[in-house]
């Protein structure tokens, strides 16, 4: 018999962030959490998945924080604008005590690209952007990936369907080439055999089966190996003992 | 006389007895005392490119973590949590800010503090929260890591004595500095680890053990030039480090030839060093180097591929051996590409010269086992006469011996007298810093 986690439904904050009011589902966690993770949808995606993804981070002690920042405008969103927004987010978490080191980004398809171009400009604990959108291609106020990113200051994962046509393999290729050596942080590129763009949800063909389930772990073991900790009352007291020389 | 060394002068003759090859006790007490005491290779600071990179490895068989912080600064660990011993990391290599014992769940970061204890609440407010351990000394010398176990161990400069010279002729040769090329060769060898510390030193082999190596080069159209080869003096470095060191421009006299473009590139290289340094230490730099730092880490520098050899002593009958390539990232596509195949045709696993050696050494220990009857190995060649010694004869197995003999039992031995080498092979370095890894 196993035993079943009773889900947690998020939490929705109406957030004022640089052009408009943003819509933030949330889930905090009592006793002392081990991290916190803001969560960028897919363009105009499901609240029910993300609600899915916020427990499954509960489960590994993080609080999460999830938004699809394309819902502030009608229009599509331009990256400084999307930018200025997760700014306000990501400030949003620290007002609940996380510092950005303390802070993990995990983006699917324009929340991708959003986590990457944030890890190219401000220091955080970890990125993972799945599917990013716009590697190759450029759309207006949306740059190529690949011009617009010359190297990451956080540690970014990207994970890629390898016959996603949005994101040509050669494309992908010269993404990782551009990031992988020359960043001053490490970073990883995955890319999944068989499987599209859409890799990380949910499906009964065991290609893409076994990416959603693999990405999954990955998203989870990146965050681990990199967020910092928060410290527990006593850790406090040890750290405090320490720089006192105690 | 010590029961291992016959070190007979008037003969001359050196001769080691088999039972240091099989002896389960002989064994025992080289941990103690030797790998206990002295500096011990780790790996190379440019095997770690970015902050919170790390590797994982033994040394005298311990586990150990060689990585950098999220500063970018080098840490070495014990392979084991201080709580109740698991290893805090089972990956041969990746990258971590912070690593969880997978036990009971502690978590460290990767420059060794405890950071996370699940239900820390149950050991109180003053419990002291220990970080992870490390070994008693680390140091490093042109970005070569070394640690010792020994709190009291001599500096590390100080220990590598004259093997500084043959570091620094390999570092010299990248103005960007060397650097480990991603990747390992890991194997095994059922034999001691001795054998494969004499084996890398050993100039008297080549032509019998390697033949096959030899044809194939010949049969790539390179006509090997036998002055030059015979062209080697073996040198006592000091601590029991020793080297063969070949004359100018025999670095690359055994691999395939070069292409014209690689040639060219070759010698536009070498010329800068001679603009840079000089005549004297550039043509000691484009000699070839066989070089055991006692007691354990080889560094060659042949057939164009730089390999850096880490022999592990597992048994008396069985060792495991890590090896890497040394390479300046500077070169071009073309010299990198032949260094590459000269590399892996030679030194490889699955080379045309590193499996004959793991045979030559697998039958030496199997024969070992009629140690009692046939008792002693002999190491005398090169021994009788002023002249010095050249690579194809012994001193360089016979200094290592003689240093392996006094850890091992108190008893010193003399150095052996010969005339100095031609100062070709001694030429110092001009006065210039020494290269550093840029990684």
């Amino acid at each position: 018999m196993s035993t079943v986690i009773p889900s947690i439904a998020p939490a929705s904050v109406d957030l004022p962030v640089a052009g408009g009011t943003l819509t933030v589902a949330q889930i905090l966690l009592p006793g002392v959490p081990r991290g916190a993770v803001v969560l960028l949808r897919e363009e105009h995606g499901t609240d029910g998945r993300m609600a899915v993804l916020m427990n499954a981070l509960a489960e590994h002690g993080y609080e999460s924080f999830a938004a699809d920042l394309a819902t502030l405008s009608s229009e599509p969103l331009s990256d400084e604008a999307a930018l200025a927004a997760l700014g306000d987010l990501v400030a949003h978490v620290g007002s609940h005590g996380w510092t950005r080191e303390q802070t993990g980004v995990v983006g699917y398809g324009f929340g991708g690209r959003l986590a990457l171009l944030a890890a190219s400009r401000t220091q955080l604990g970890a990125a993972v952007s799945v599917s990013p959108e716009g590697v190759g291609r450029s759309t207006p106020g949306r740059p190529a990936l690949v011009d617009a990113v010359p190297a990451v200051v956080t540690p970014w994962l990207g994970m890629f369907g390898a016959v996603d046509d949005l994101a040509p393999a050669d494309d992908v290729r010269t993404l990782a080439k551009r990031l992988v050596g020359p960043s001053p942080q490490y970073s990883e590129v995955v890319t999944y055999p068989g499987v599209g763009g859409l890799f990380f949800h949910e499906s009964a063909e065991a290609l893409a089966h076994a990416a959603m389930f693999d990405s999954w772990q990955r998203v989870v073991e990146w965050l681990n190996l990199r967020v910092v900790p928060r410290p527990t009352p006593y850790a406090e007291i040890w750290s405090l003992k320490q720089a006192l020389g105690e | 006389m010590s029961q291992f060394i016959d070190d007979d002068r008037e003969m001359p003759r050196f001769r080691v007895n088999r039972k240091a090859m099989v002896d389960p006790d002989v064994f025992a007490k080289e941990r103690d005392e030797i790998f206990d005491q002295v500096w011990l290779y780790l790996g190379h600071e440019t095997e770690l490119k970015k902050p919170n990179d790390f590797k994982t490895r033994n040394v005298a068989g311990r586990p150990m973590i060689f990585g950098r912080d999220a500063k970018g600064a080098i840490q070495v660990w014990l392979n084991s949590c201080p709580h109740r011993g698991a290893m805090i990391c089972r990956e041969p290599a990746g990258n971590a800010r912070f690593m969880t014992c997978f036990y009971h769940g502690w978590s460290f970061s990767s420059s060794g503090q405890l950071v996370a204890v699940p239900g820390d609440t149950s050991y109180g407010p003053e419990f002291e929260r220990p970080g992870l351990a490390t070994p008693a000394r680390v140091d490093s010398y042109a970005g070569f890591v070394f640690i010792s176990f020994n709190p009291d161990v001599e500096p590390l400069v100080d220990y590598l004595a004259g093997a500084t010279d043959f570091i620094d002729l390999i570092a010299d040769q990248s103005e960007q500095g060397m650097q480990i090329v991603d990747g390992t060769h890991e194997y095994s060898v059922k034999a001691n680890w001795k054998l494969l510390v004499e084996n890398s030193v050993d100039g008297y082999h080549a032509v019998s053990t390697h033949q096959r190596y030899f044809e194939m080069v010949m049969a790539s159209g390179v006509e090997l030039d036998g002055a030059k080869m015979g062209q080697s003096v073996a040198l006592d470095l000091g601590n029991g480090h020793t080297v063969i060191a070949g004359g100018p421009d025999t670095g690359g006299i055994f691999g395939r030839p070069l292409s014209e473009a690689g040639t060219a590139e070759k010698k536009a290289r070498f010329d800068a060093f001679r603009d840079k340094y000089g005549d004297a230490w550039v043509d000691r730099m484009s000699g070839s180097r066989n070089m055991v730092i006692f007691p354990n880490l080889v560094i060659i520098d042949l057939v164009m591929g730089v390999v850096v050899r880490k022999i592990d002593p597992v048994s008396p009958d069985y060792m495991e051996v890590t090896a890497w390539e040394l390479v300046p990232p500077e070169e071009g596509a073309e010299l990198k590409r032949q260094r590459l195949d000269n590399f892996l045709t030679f030194w490889g696993p699955g080379g045309l010269a590193s499996p004959d050696d793991v045979e030559a050494l697998e039958t030496c220990q199997r024969s070992f086992a009629s140690h009692r009857e046939l008792p002693w190995s002999d190491v005398s060649r090169g021994m009788a006469g002023e002249q010095h010694p050249s690579g194809s004869e012994e001193l360089q197995m016979r200094t290592w011996w003689r240093r392996w003999n006094e850890f091992m039992t108190g008893e010193v031995l003399p150095p052996e007298e010969h005339l100095a080498p031609a100062a070709m092979y001694t030429a110092p370095r001009p006065s210039l810093p020494a290269q550093q890894p840029t990684a």
